[in-house]
């Protein structure tokens, strides 16, 4: 949509508009002021309704915080679940054995699968095809829709086996399990998850072959970092700016902060206010080689030069990021035993705790405070989408004026499929997109 | 004839409905091919002034799921009601309020206050709340505002079907996009998902006795569960027996009791009230003393008899009108 004011000068001033930036996980709108081919203003404009659950979770039993937080986002309810069980872990002083950790990270598996098919598919490939909608798309390409609709079912299947329901799994607690599975119904999963691991590596193919946007800013990255393994729900926080801190420091490195025109907080660097990226580019970028070996191989084998900063090529990591998951989950299935107790004993006292894991979408941030009869006193969750907000904005501010030239239309829609890798789930902080670009 | 317009749009949501219709799976494929999607911004690249410029009554059904919890969202959903022969309130949040309808539990002064002020997680100390406008050189940004309350769906707009659930199962979807293709769709008001009891779905309910009677509650984290007995006969929490059917009990499957995400049966009023009734007459007391004592086990009692429908209860009325 275009409009023409006439601006304090008398000049003419263009407005372009998305009134919705649509596929992705919520509402947003993008404005943009541009003078003489200069980008002079970037604002995000969120405004998803935001549901305040940090204020409603005040009262609610510890035990109960999983089940509500998981409402927060259906795309990554584990990703909430999980860091809230962290955190409040954290406060009691729990520590569940190493076979729930497994179970744990298969869980965290299952949840990255259904979330990058998605993802990759229905969200994103439409736009390097040209297409307007999956839907669309699968007319063209009936293989990879389908490839995606059943690498997701398989997601959802493993999803559903450990937390009882696929979306908003209810099996998850403080201490472990309500259930574990058996080893038998895990095995009956293999040969799909086999059929995964292949899908996903013919996926990665498929995507490196896409034609990228040569755009490479000078991004910080921040992910969750551990000694041996791929990050997913431990434990430390670094990034590659030198950041390396225990999650009980994430609030002192990192801030969120309001502003007028957004129903979200923006997040950013404490020390020196520049923003940070968070999500798969910046997981692999951090942590090439702890990926599993056949996923290593299929990143390696794009072209790719590691480690990678331009955010296009986001797609190929989820891709990549699927291998591992599928991998991993083998691996796990493979050496899994049933525990003796499907959660850890404990005594509930006072506490505060915190935790940070990887969402599909990036590095989020829980942290509790109970009283002593395990109600929660305070809450306080910094979702992945919220953190990359200001980088969005920046990211946009570098890549307009690379494509002023074009006709409207066609900026709204580049400057969309740029947010678009960031796969904002803008539901998790709130909902996300409008485009509104003023220029002369 | 031509395939049925149909448009699917959020308001306060999470996107687990959104999932639920992707997780028809090889479904969504047949639903695709047998309707003509004309609105789904998760999806699809269509905008606002697209349904803007369609004629009154051109989208034959829409699904809307979500609580209202704004300015944007009520009139979204106006403008689809107006668009649209038929409108589904989808999902928990949608049809009762859901879980973001918890915060009616305080007012939107108190929340907005902790939000943006006073919660630990806001450390920039600048005390900005997000504007309705914020002036640029160019005019003004609008953001919706914030309601006093989250509201229900058919509190904004006349409602003609519920499709119960947190969020609703593949399967009563799927059946409910039959019926309407089928032209086969049951009186104007009702909820798409059967009228019976969670437990008649239950395998744990031949284990439920006749007369259930319980001489302590417990919640499913103080416990370990026999699996292969009813939860509530534990004197487990399980809201079973007020929940309607229609999911096929996955979370008992799961070794979790129901909280009651399916909503009231169709001569219920108000759910929790419900749900709090029939769980104090198991108990096997009349003494109000030994009642509060056994209550104690529920510390969060709106939380836990309430979690998905504040909105849409008495008690909400009740407060609106203090
Ligand atoms: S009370 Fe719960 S466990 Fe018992 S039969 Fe009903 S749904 Fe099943
Ligand atoms: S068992 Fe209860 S809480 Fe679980 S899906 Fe069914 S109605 Fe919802």
């Amino acid at each position: 949509m275009t409009q023409r004011n006439p601006d304090a000068a008398g000049l003419p001033q263009r407005t372009v508009k998305v009134d919705y930036l649509s596929r992705v996980e919520g509402e947003g709108g993008l404005y943009a002021r541009v003078e003489n081919g200069e980008v002079r203003e970037v604002k995000l404009d969120i405004f998803e309704p935001p549901r305040f659950f940090e204020a409603f979770l005040r009262g609610r039993h510890f035990q109960e915080v999983p089940d509500i937080t998981a409402r927060i986002c259906g795309i990554c309810p584990v990703a909430y679940q999980m860091s809230s069980v962290h955190a409040l872990e954290a406060a009691l002083g729990v520590s569940p054995g190493p076979e729930i950790r497994q179970l744990r990270r298969l869980l965290y598996c299952a949840e990255w699968i259904e979330s990058h098919a998605l993802h990759i598919y229905l969200l994103q490939a439409p736009d390097f095809l040209g297409y307007d909608s999956a839907i669309a798309m699968a007319a063209d390409h009936p293989h990879e829709v389908e490839r995606a609709l059943r690498l997701k079912k398989i997601g959802n299947d493993l999803l559903a086996l450990l937390g009882g329901r696929a979306t908003h799994p209810v099996s998850v607690c403080v201490g472990g399990f309500y259930k574990v599975p058996r080893r038998k119904e895990l095995e009956a999963l293999r040969g799909d998850l086999e059929w995964g691991l292949e899908a996903s590596l013919e996926t990665v193919r498929f995507v490196s072959g896409l034609a990228f946007p040569d755009f490479a800013p000078n991004y910080e990255f921040v992910s969750v970092s551990h000694p041996d393994e791929y990050p997913m729900n431990e434990r430390k926080i670094v990034s590659s700016a030198g950041v390396d801190i225990e999650p009980t420091e994430f609030e002192k490195v990192f801030l969120e902060e309001h502003v007028e025109h957004s129903t979200a907080l923006h997040s950013k660097r404490a020390d020196t206010g520049t923003s940070y990226f968070v999500g798969p580019l910046a997981r692999i970028n951090l942590n090439f080689e702890k990926l599993f070996p056949r996923a290593k191989e299929a990143a390696r084998a794009t072209g790719i030069c590691w480690p990678c900063k331009n955010p296009f090529q986001g797609i190929v990591v989820r891709a990549v990021e699927m291998v591992h998951a599928y991998e991993e989950a083998l691996a796990i299935i493979a050496s899994y035993r049933e525990p003796a107790r499907s959660r850890a004993e404990f005594k509930v006292h006072a506490g505060e705790g915190c935790a940070a894991t990887e969402a599909p979408r990036g590095v989020l941030y829980h942290r509790y405070r109970i009283n002593d009869q395990g109600l929660v006193e305070f809450a306080k969750i910094v979702p992945p989408t919220a953190q990359n907000y200001r980088r969005m904005e920046d990211d946009l501010r570098l890549f307009l004026p690379g494509i002023l030239e074009r006709a409207e239309p066609e900026i709204a829609r580049a400057c969309e499929n740029l947010i678009r890798n960031y796969d904002p789930c803008i539901s998790c902080s709130t909902h996300f997109l409008k485009l509104k670009l003023d220029s002369d | 004839m031509a395939k049925p317009k149909v448009a699917f749009y959020w308001c306060a949501s999470c996107g687990g409905c959104e999932e639920a219709v992707v997780d028809l799976a090889e479904g969504v494929l047949k639903v695709v091919e047998a309707v003509d999607i004309v609105f789904w911004p998760v999806a699809l690249d269509f905008k606002r002034s697209d349904v803007q410029a369609m004629p009154d009554g051109a989208i034959d059904v829409a699904f809307i799921n979500g609580a209202i919890r704004m300015s944007e969202q009520e009139a979204m959903a106006k403008l689809l009601r107006k668009k649209s022969k038929l409108v589904i309130a989808y999902g928990a949040c949608a049809y009762q309020g859901g879980i973001p309808g918890l915060a009616n539990l305080t007012d939107k002064e108190t929340i907005l206050e902790y939000v943006y002020h006073q919660s630990p997680s806001t450390t920039d100390g600048t005390g900005v709340r997000p504007q309705t406008h914020t002036t640029v050189p160019e005019g003004e940004l609008e953001l919706p505002e914030f309601y006093e309350t989250v509201k229900t769906l058919d509190q904004v707009i006349d409602v003609d079907y519920y499709l119960p659930g947190c969020p609703p199962t593949g399967k009563i979807t799927f059946q409910a996009i039959e019926a309407i293709l089928a032209g086969k769709l049951p009186e104007k008001g009702a909820v798409l998902a059967g009228d019976r009891a969670l437990c008649y779905e239950c395998d744990l309910n031949s284990t439920k006795p006749e007369k259930l009677l319980v001489s302590d509650l417990k919640r499913v984290h103080q416990v370990i569960v026999d699996r292969e007995k009813c939860l509530l006969a534990q004197g487990i929490l399980c809201l079973g027996p007020v929940t309607r059917g229609g999911c096929e009990a996955p979370c008992v499957k799961g070794g979790m009791p129901c909280t009651g995400c399916f909503g009231p049966l169709d001569l219920v009023r108000d759910y929790g009230g419900k749900a709090l009734s029939a769980m104090a007459s198991i108990v096997d007391t009349t003494d109000e003393k030994v009642l509060a004592k056994i209550f104690e086990a529920v510390p969060d009692p709106a939380g836990t008899f309430y979690r998905y429908s504040v909105p849409a209860s008495l008690l909400a009325r009740k407060r609106k009108a203090a």
